[in-house]
């Protein structure tokens, strides 16, 4: 599983290193066709079509009724009634293929949250990278080890309370640098990436199996039997949008693909 | 497009840019210049006319929202003071086109059909007596208008354009739109296609509606294009097809090199390409461009599949398998125009056979019910709703292909198969129309039964055809089981109805056996009121006529014509005593017309329309309308309008059974659950009696009466 993983991450790097001229929320939009066209292949491909288009088609049916028999209330509560069923049988259809497509959205999600989700740290910027530890004693023995393109710019806060450590970082040049944590005589790596346009970022580092390698595929999970719980690093969130509204990611995406099928299952001959 | 930024100062901006708007927007008010202008009285119109615009809007959403209730309050009370003088709630009324007396009774002598005998026991059993001519669009517009064909306006299937001498359906009219934009060879149509109809009189369940009985009206001939009324109505006969005709079929084959677009048919050969059959199937008129008479087309293809027995065809990207000698699904085909848009259709593929010759007969392309081209039900969603619940069904008019038959393209059995497919749709319609219908009037016409007979009395075996009891299907058993068939569809709804609930069972006219044909052109031919240019080939609708010295015409199934001066285009007969003299002359010498070979009677009795006829639509028609004897119709070449040279001929075709004679031949049926009382029934009585039913005032203008019925 971690060698497909692997590979997964490697398509990823591989396509947003071709498409890396273009400005983000272009990939952005390239991602959602993909997805889309994808989706409706898959769609095609799992779920019964036949009934999915009976079972809209009651629904559409029971929809007019209302409408067309507005004089008869049995016949209006009848049709809510139907209605309810229909789009209970509607959604029985539906369940299949949204599981199937559950498995790839996961692995899709994870990677391009980790891509566009937050934007690298700007060079000569402050940031955060925040660290819990299992035990409080950890607290006092644990040390950065930064490069030379990254400077502490204040002195580690500590919070007994959470066991909790910040360090206040600034990064001086573009580039992807490693931060190493030392605790207790172990060595805990982290990638921080300093710059501008996309870039693989691990925001949360948790410990895990997994579960968290998919879900935050940015790096490896911490180790298990480790004394790190979580590392942070403060990247700033990405937005996106189209003259004064904007959102996160995942919001456009959404609205692309769902206009993606809208317009495309025609074309693909596919009930949605 | 995309911003990077910390999260928390979002909200700080945004009040921080609203603030410098707001300031801006202030300064500006305080330290605005005096305008050195004049401001007219318009001015203020056009503010105080947006503002009142507004105001009645907003007063006009506010008084709806607050008057939902009683509105609804009023809806409730006016629906229970509809019933409040009513007999009963709820009438159905299902009508069998064309089922006839006679051999309903025989067949409940015989004990076969015991829903009716049920009815016939406890209720009525009559003969209802039809229209002058009996003719399906006359008599189903008398039972819908309760007025006589003066009244309705319809006298046939067709009507004569009195101009031209070619023929015109008599219930609608369909043009493009008033408007187009003309760019190039292009056209963009500016607005709708126009649709009249020509069909005059009021059908009585609007005037039930209007009193808050709901109506529910399927199939009844003579609906097109349908009018607006409180209730739900689906078009029945006189729906064109996709192309505006009445149903044309095409008929694909590897046989020959065959290309013909005639009125009910076109044959086209397939083209071979590699291992797959090419061809098309004629869609309607392409309105996007200039050229006439270019039409829509929707290619397709067929190769034989793997299996024995079975071909794929590919159509619109689609790949249907069909298996030999059975029909598909209904598959809906898009027709492009040249303007980007698409006009969508619904056909079915009937595989007749693929060795030695590829055979493949495609049914008229059905106006979609999910989507119309044309408004064919009332409310336009009502269709759309039918569709919905339970799938794609046919629309067309006369949707039996009885021409396929006739001509030999479909078999009896695949037929048969076909009519029996559209009725299962009927029946779906007409029992979510009686579920819907607990309280109010639900109609349902079915057509199968005119349809059947046309193409199957000659399996009866007593009449003198010499097709009689011929056919691949020779058990004579098509007629019974389609009686039986129409029994058992009247016991289920009975099942559906309570006794207090009143069923009428009605049939428009009766059937008799269609044995020889009367040309009465080549009648008038002969006895010199019609004359034929020197040399000039007769030919159809009037190809070879010689107008400047013809004095009468035969057109459509039984109407004689004079030709008037001033009414008919080239008419040279002098109206009022001249044409009264003439109409009176022709009648004279049609009533009791002889066969000479038979020595039987071929017409009983000639009418004249202004002494049959009372209303204002009198003079659109026949002068003269003509009553066959029993064994006779028009012949085929006389509907068609040709002069040929025999009066008399034996009919060859499969077409055996007809009912366009003599009314007193072809009464229809009245069976109901309700004792009907009088002797003579008939069925312009029908629309009243059912307005008294329900407590109705009957408009003065309607000819039939009540019938006095008792539960």
């Amino acid at each position: 599983m971690t060698r497909l993983l692997g590979w997964i991450d490697k398509v990823f790097d591989v396509s947003f290193w071709l498409m890396h001229p273009l400005p983000p929320f272009v990939i952005l939009a390239v991602f959602s066709l993909l997805t889309s066209v994808a989706s409706l292949l898959m769609l095609r491909w799992v779920s019964n079509q036949k009934e999915l288009r009976r079972a809209k088609d009651l629904i559409g049916a029971r929809i007019l009724e209302v409408r067309l028999f507005s004089d008869q209330p049995r016949v209006v509560t009848q049709a809510y009634v139907s209605l309810i069923g229909d789009t209970v049988l509607y959604l029985r259809y539906a369940l299949t293929p949204l599981l199937v497509l559950a498995v790839p959205f996961l692995l899709l999600f994870g990677q391009l949250e980790t891509r566009f989700g937050h934007a690298p740290i700007e060079p000569a910027r402050d940031f955060l990278l925040s660290a819990t530890f299992r035990t409080p004693d950890s607290l006092a023995t644990a040390a950065l080890k930064l490069p030379p393109e990254i400077v502490e710019i204040a002195p580690p806060v500590h919070i007994p309370f959470t066991r909790e450590i910040d360090w206040e970082l600034l990064g001086q040049r573009p580039g992807i640098y490693n931060v190493a944590l030392l605790v207790q005589g172990n060595t805990v790596s982290n990638c921080v990436v300093i710059g501008n346009g996309l870039a693989q970022l691990a925001a949360e580092r948790t410990r895990g199996g997994l579960w968290q390698r998919i879900v935050n595929p940015g790096e490896c999970p911490l180790p298990p039997d480790g004394t790190v719980d979580h590392v942070g690093i403060q990247y700033p969130l990405r937005f996106y949008g189209i003259g004064s509204w904007e959102a996160g990611w995942l919001l456009p995406y959404v609205a692309m693909i769902l206009v993606g099928v809208l317009l495309l299952k025609k074309w693909f001959r596919v009930e949605v | 497009m995309t911003f990077v930024r910390n999260a928390g100062s979002d909200r700080g901006r945004v009040s921080e840019l609203l603030l410098r708007v707001l300031a801006a927007t202030a300064l500006a008010l305080v330290w605005a210049p005096v305008a050195h202008a004049y401001v007219g009285p318009g001015a203020g119109f056009a503010v105080l006319s947006s503002f009142l615009s507004l105001l009645v809007a907003s007063l006009q959403t506010i008084l709806a929202f607050l008057t939902w209730p009683v509105r609804q309050l009023f809806r409730f009370l006016r629906r229970r003071r509809a019933y409040s003088d009513a007999r009963t709630t709820r009438a159905v009324i299902i009508g069998l086109d064309g089922m006839d007396p006679t051999l309903t009774e025989r067949f409940l002598k015989q004990g076969k059909l015991p829903n009716l005998a049920r009815l016939r026991e406890r209720g009525t059993f009559r003969t209802l007596a039809t229209t002058l001519p009996p003719i399906s669009p006359v008599a189903w517009s008398s039972f819908l208008t309760g007025v006589n064909p003066g009244k309705h306006n319809i006298y046939d299937f067709l009507a004569v354009n009195r101009g031209t001498y070619f023929p015109e359906l008599s219930s609608a009219r369909i043009r493009g739109p008033k408007r187009v934009l003309k760019v190039g060879r292009h056209q963009i149509p500016l607005g709708r296609p126009r649709i009249s109809r020509l069909r005059k009189s009021t059908p009585f369940w609007h005037y039930l509606s209007r009193v808050g009985i709901s109506c529910s009206i399927i199939r009844v001939p003579i609906t097109f294009p349908p009018e607006k009324f409180p209730g739900v109505l689906l078009s029945g006969m006189c729906v064109p097809d996709l192309q505006g005709s009445q149903g044309t079929f095409s008929f694909h084959t590897t046989r020959g090199k065959a290309r013909l677009h005639g009125d009910n048919r076109v044959i086209l050969t397939f083209e071979k390409r590699g291992t797959s059959f090419h061809s098309y199937i004629p869609g309607p008129p392409d309105t996007s461009r200039n050229e006439s008479n270019r039409t829509l087309r929707a290619s397709f293809s067929v190769a034989p599949a793997g299996s024995k027995g079975h071909a794929t065809l590919e159509i619109d990207g689609r790949r249907i398998l069909l298996s030999e000698r059975k029909y598909s699904d209904w598959t809906e085909l898009k027709f492009r125009t040249g303007n980007y848009t698409s006009v969508k259709g619904i056909c079915r593929f009937y595989l007749k056979s693929i060795e030695p010759e590829l055979e493949l007969y495609v049914t008229p392309v059905n106006i979609h019910p999910a989507r119309p081209a044309l408004p064919i039900s009332h409310p336009l969603a009502y269709s759309v709703y039918l569709a919905k619940m339970n799938g794609p069904y046919a629309t067309l008019g006369l949707a039996e292909d009885t021409w396929a038959l006739n001509d030999g393209f479909l078999d009896e059995k695949a037929f048969l198969e076909q009519c029996y497919l559209i009725h299962q749709e009927r029946e779906q319609m007409f029992f979510d129309a009686l579920d819907k219908t607990r309280r109010g009037l639900c109609v349902c016409v079915f057509d199968i039964t005119d349809r059947v007979q046309h193409m199957f009395w000659r399996e009866l075996g007593d009449d003198r055809s010499p097709v009689s009891g011929q056919g691949a299907m020779t058990t004579g058993t098509v007629i019974e089981e389609l009686y039986q068939r129409m029994d058992n569809l009247i016991g289920r709804a009975m099942e559906n109805m309570t006794d207090k609930d009143l069923l009428l069972v009605v049939s428009d006219h009766g059937f008799r056996a269609f044995e020889r044909g009367v040309n009465l052109n080549t009648w008038l031919h002969q006895h010199g009121y019609l004359t034929l240019k020197e040399g000039a080939p007769a030919g159809d609708w009037f190809q070879g006529v010689d107008w400047g010295r013809t004095r009468a015409y035969f057109f459509g199934l039984n109407g004689v014509f004079l030709n008037v001066k001033g009414r008919e285009g080239m008419g040279i007969v002098e109206p009022g005593q001249e044409a009264a003299r003439l109409c009176a002359e022709l009648r004279e010498k049609l009533h009791g017309l002889t066969d000479p070979e038979t020595s039987r009677t071929a017409i009983l009795r000639a009418f004249e329309s202004t002494k049959s006829y009372i209303g204002p639509y009198r003079e659109n028609a026949p002068d003269l309308i003509v009553g066959f004897g029993d064994g006779y119709r028009a012949s085929w070449d006389s509907v068609q309008g040709k002069v040929t040279t025999a009066v008399f001929e034996i009919n060859q075709k499969i077409w055996s059974g007809d009912h366009c004679v003599d009314p007193s031949l072809v009464p229809g049926i009245l069976f109901s659950n309700w004792k009907i009382g009088g002797d003579r029934h008939a069925i312009t009585d029908i629309a009243p009696t059912l307005l008294h039913v329900f407590g109705t005032k009957i408009p003065p203008h309607m000819d039939g009466k009540p019938w006095d019925m008792q539960p």
